[in-house]
């Protein structure tokens, strides 16, 4: 595969310094040239027809049964009726429209002020001879370059929802700044743009969306929006960190790309939530500022936001890296602030529905500290009602707010007020790779087994942390297979595996819980060796004894289906469960106990008793021992676990 | 075609707006994300197939971004307030933070802590009962007059 990229890379260096000899002649032939016909060879225009610079403009790539077409999906984006799959009739009829000044054949503007990178890269190649100034012929062009007046752009992650795991797969988007050197100090990120590529789902429901976004029902747009909206949306509302990737563009790079992005934004793409996702298309955009560049298709072919991160790293285009705390992570480092006699102060001040007892006493300085964070604690109590402006909320919130105003300033360093700052925690780049499989050895009931699983996302509590969070479960796709007894059985398809351990604290009461749905194996007594379909749901508490150390008691149902089973076709079963994790930065334990006590069928309890310690060796790769006694049936297993 | 995804957009409109009702209308931040974000089987939905926001389509074919975001270089006050509204009325009271330092550039103000100031004694004329954006973007402009804070 290597070798084929290496020759065809080759091929087009070759083909490259052909063209530059080319542009050279036609630059010699300008005087001769005619207005309506382009003096161009037949070869050369194939040439460039089948370049990469011309592909990854018009988005053109081989589909899954070989066959060359672009992605984009309107039709206004192409000048050729045929373009979307003939990248040469489509590049003649773009010299044509740019070399004789057409307009577009919708819109009442100049196709080159609808394509202007298009027309700059041709214009450089070809030298019309009737030029279009895209500063003073393309008005709407020219007001969206003023507006962004991009002198840096960044690649924003959007991490997890603290409390809704489901969203650890991540977002990105980029971002224009009006900054080269984005830093906190001026603080006017607020006003930078954001570029977003969604899938519009509008008023769809969230099942219908969900298989729209698999099978490519839905258009997927560009869309431009001032940054704010996005720091409100994701850092505030959603209390998501951000992280920000500036990128080593030069600044006619970075105006090539602000070019073709308002190319992108005409047009739409079936939005393919697992492949052609928001990762791929940001990274297609990049694609076009440099032949160099191959980031959209370097990645497998399902993409994970965080992927996305990590190959811009591997090509070496970060530059910096800035930090944007979300209001949980703000509120729990001013929490942290408090100290003793402020932290009961502060306690009393929010159980007494955000008011100070007439008899506390304190100083003004101590008030408005508490004031401070109060607020952030009432916003991420009640981010819902403050932002669609509940009249209650609304109210309390000003009433807190007007005490504040009546006190001084203070001289805080809180991130609230630094705003952005370099990282400072680990992040979304320094994550383990997401796919792992995992091979493993070792006896059930004192016969010899050996399992393989593979996994495609994410992340689960005995994975390492960076870049995720440390208590949450998030898995999609996890397959695995079990030789055992001279056959290999399928044991476990786990459609969806999602774990939210919030410790209890103080300041954060939330339940935790976990969902788990997919088909499994039963080795139970009762229908053992069955394939059934089957659906988690626990609920419970947790506690962390240290950062590292945690607690959990789960009161949970499963419920199994099929048709083996001696009374009705299902199992509801009772699942409490409780257990232990101790999650190290190399070393992870694990330990549980859990009775699933049947209420359709027999009556019976069936108790399992486990542990499990991995051990990392590095980022990629963990070897492991499991010990479980699962309905009276012992069992041990070493791992190994690569990720990749 | 493009009948065709006029048609869906029309359609999605329709329901955003019934989904949105009751909720702050215009290019206000409850506009903007996703209306109906409620519940743990949405959420698991929705955020894993990125479908967080995208209920306002910001066209950049047209070049106007959608609620006159930028018709210059700036950002006008009005949707600046609307959109920033919950951090700036708790910077306001608190006398700094960037979201007031962005106010000053989206106001064209160059003297930052006579601004805050400014507004940090009159946070209830600003903030007081419930406001419009609209309201308070003629509050401030009137307290910035008074106080000569922009000079």
């Amino acid at each position: 595969m290597s070798i084929i990229l290496f020759k065809s890379f080759m091929l087009r260096g070759g083909t490259w310094s052909l063209l530059l000899f080319f542009t050279l002649i036609l630059n010699q032939l300008s005087v001769a040239r005619a207005t309506t016909t382009l003096v161009s060879s037949e070869n050369d225009m194939n040439t460039l027809a089948s370049s990469k610079k011309w592909h990854a403009l018009m988005r053109y790539k081989k589909n899954w049964y070989g066959k060359l077409r672009s992605l984009a999906d309107g039709q206004d984006f192409f000048l050729a009726s045929d373009g979307k799959s003939n990248p040469l009739r489509e590049l003649q009829a773009n010299l044509d429209y740019f070399a004789n000044k057409k307009k577009h054949p919708k819109f009442d503007v100049l196709a080159a002020c609808k394509f202007p990178a298009r027309y700059q890269y041709l214009n450089a190649i070809y030298k019309f001879e009737q030029k279009t100034d895209l500063a003073l012929e393309c008005a709407d062009y020219q007001k969206y370059v003023q507006a962004l007046s991009a002198k840096s752009v960044l690649i924003v992650f959007s991490s997890y929802f603290v409390e809704k795991p489901a969203s650890a797969f991540g977002h990105t988007l980029m971002r224009f700044s009006k900054h080269e050197q984005v830093s906190d100090v001026d603080r006017s990120q607020l006003l930078d743009y954001g570029l977003n590529y969604a899938a519009d789902n509008n008023g769809v429901n969230p099942i219908a969306y969900s298989i729209g976004g698999i099978i490519g029902s839905f258009p997927g747009n560009f869309t431009l929006l001032p940054y704010f909206y996005k720091i409100r949306e994701y850092n505030d509302f959603e209390s998501r960190d951000l992280w920000s990737y500036q990128l080593k563009l030069t600044q006619s790079q970075l105006d090539f790309l602000v070019a073709h992005a308002w190319e992108m934004g005409s047009t739409y793409m079936n939005y393919f939530y697992f492949d052609e996702n928001c990762s791929y298309h940001l990274l297609a955009l990049i694609d076009v500022v440099d032949e160099k560049l191959n980031l959209a298709d370097s990645l497998p072919t399902f993409i994970i936001p965080s992927d996305t991160v990590k190959v811009l790293f591997e090509q070496g285009l970060v530059s910096e890296i800035y930090y944007r705390p979300s209001l949980h992570t703000k509120l729990a480092q001013s929490y942290k602030s408090l100290n003793g006699h402020e932290l009961e102060l502060f306690h009393s001040y929010i159980e007494n529905n955000y008011t100070f007892l007439t008899e506390s006493k304190m100083s003004v300085d101590e008030r408005a500290k508490i004031l401070d964070v109060a607020i952030e604690h009432f916003d991420f109590n009640f981010a819902e009602g403050v932002l669609k402006e509940d009249p209650v909320i609304t109210q309390k919130r000003m009433s807190i707010l007007s005490e504040r105003a009546k006190l001084p300033v203070r001289d805080i360093q809180t991130l609230e007020v630094k705003g952005e700052n370099k990282i400072h925690k680990s992040g979304p780049h320094e994550g383990h790779p997401s796919r792992r499989v995992k091979l493993s050895h070792g006896s059930r009931e004192s016969e010899g087994l050996s399992e393989f699983e593979y996994r495609f996302s994410l992340h689960e509590v005995m994975d390492q942390d960076f870049g995720h969070n440390r208590w949450t479960t998030i898995e999609m796709g996890k397959l695995k297979l079990q030789h055992y007894q001279d056959t290999t059985k399928f044991m476990d398809f786990t459609i969806g595996n999602v774990e939210n351990l919030q410790p209890i604290t103080r300041l954060f009461a939330g339940p935790s819980y976990r969902i788990k749905f997919g088909f499994e194996r039963l080795l139970e007594r009762e229908c053992h060796d069955c394939l059934m379909g089957g659906f988690q749901f626990d609920f419970g508490l947790s506690y962390a004894f240290t950062s590292r150390f945690l607690g959990f008691a789960y009161l949970g149902s499963q419920t199994l289906i099929s048709e083996r089973f001696t009374k009705n076709d299902y199992r509801l079963s009772l699942r409490p469960e409780f257990g232990f994790y101790y999650h190290g930065e190399e070393l992870m334990l694990k330990f549980f106990a859990r009775s699933a006590n049947s209420l359709t069928t027999t009556g019976e309890s069936f108790e399992t008793y486990g542990m499990e310690a991995r051990y990392f060796l590095n980022r990629a790769n963990a070897i492991a021992l499991e010990l479980n006694q699962l309905d009276q049936q012992d069992s041990a297993k070493i791992d190994y676990l690569f990720y990749f | 075609m493009k009948k065709l995804l006029l048609a869906v957009a029309a359609l999605g409109a329709l329901s955003t707006s019934a989904m949105a009702a009751g909720g702050p209308a215009g290019c206000g931040l409850g506009s903007v994300l996703f209306e109906g974000k409620q519940g743990l089987v949405f959420n698991v939905l929705a955020a894993t197939f990125n479908g967080s926001s995208g209920s306002q389509t910001f066209g950049m074919s047209t070049g106007t971004l959608n609620c006159n975001v930028s018709d210059s270089t700036t950002v006008s006050k009005i949707n600046f307030i609307e959109a920033n509204k919950v951090a700036l009325a708790t910077e306001v009271a608190q006398g700094q933070g960037e979201t007031l330092a962005s106010l000053a550039t989206v106001y064209g103000c160059n003297n930052l802590p006579v601004m805050s100031s400014a507004l940090k004694v009159n946070y209830e004329t600003i903030f007081g009962a419930t406001q419009s954006a609209e309201m308070i973007n003629t509050k401030i402009t009137n307290v910035l007059a008074e106080n000569k804070a922009c000079l």
